[in-house]
């Protein structure tokens, strides 16, 4: 007897595509900004700078 | 993480997320995007977070959406960003929202999450005093900082 081909779902709840990039969106332009600026004012965690 | 998430599409890079959110305010589309930068030869990922506003094809996280599904969005979120430390393990993502009413939502997420995300990530938030400390539940950070253990 045939075996049935059961197709299974990927457990994965996501699915790869091409996507827009909104690298030059004025929002995520700002975030960058922001961040930047936090980081440079506040710096990084001592333990994380000694792995670098 | 074996949470309750929407299903999320990412881009060839593993830099871009997108999801839907779906709630009574209808379907809203998230995007969840990393970027490398760069602090005087330190370089880090920011992890950026808005809703697609589909009239101008922007992005905007200022809008509340009140669809009623944070905690759903919330480990979305957090998924995207076990999906991009595991692709990329070195990288130390930072976080913050634009105000601090989001940034608290980020310490909301990582709180409800903590016992699923503890043994994967190491995440350090700043205090306003403090400075960078090991994350704990209960405290008010300004930032987070997110690495793959």
């Amino acid at each position: 007897m045939k075996k049935k081909h059961v197709k299974k779902k990927s457990a994965k709840p996501r699915a790869k595509r091409k996507m827009n990039d909104y690298k030059d969106d004025p929002f995520f332009v700002r975030k960058d900004e922001q961040a930047d600026a936090f980081l440079r004012k506040h710096g990084f965690p001592e333990e994380l700078l000694s792995q670098k | 993480m074996n949470l309750r998430k929407y299903r999320y599409s990412v881009s060839d890079t593993y830099l871009d997320y997108e999801f839907d959110s779906e709630g009574p305010r209808g379907r809203i589309r998230k995007i969840v995007r990393y970027r490398p930068r760069d602090i005087d030869g330190i370089t880090y990922v920011n992890l950026g977070f808005g809703d697609l506003d589909p009239k101008t094809g922007r992005i905007d996280d200022l809008v509340i959406t009140n669809n009623q599904d944070r905690d759903l969005i919330l480990a979305t979120v957090a998924a995207t960003v076990l999906e991009f430390t595991g692709r990329f393990p070195d990288a130390t993502v930072f976080a913050m929202g634009s105000t601090p009413a989001r940034t608290r939502l980020y310490q909301i997420g990582i709180a409800i999450h903590w016992n699923e995300i503890e043994p994967l990530l190491h995440i350090s938030g700043y205090e306003q005093n403090e400075g960078w400390q090991p994350f704990r539940r209960g405290v008010n950070y300004k930032a987070f900082l997110i690495t793959r253990k």
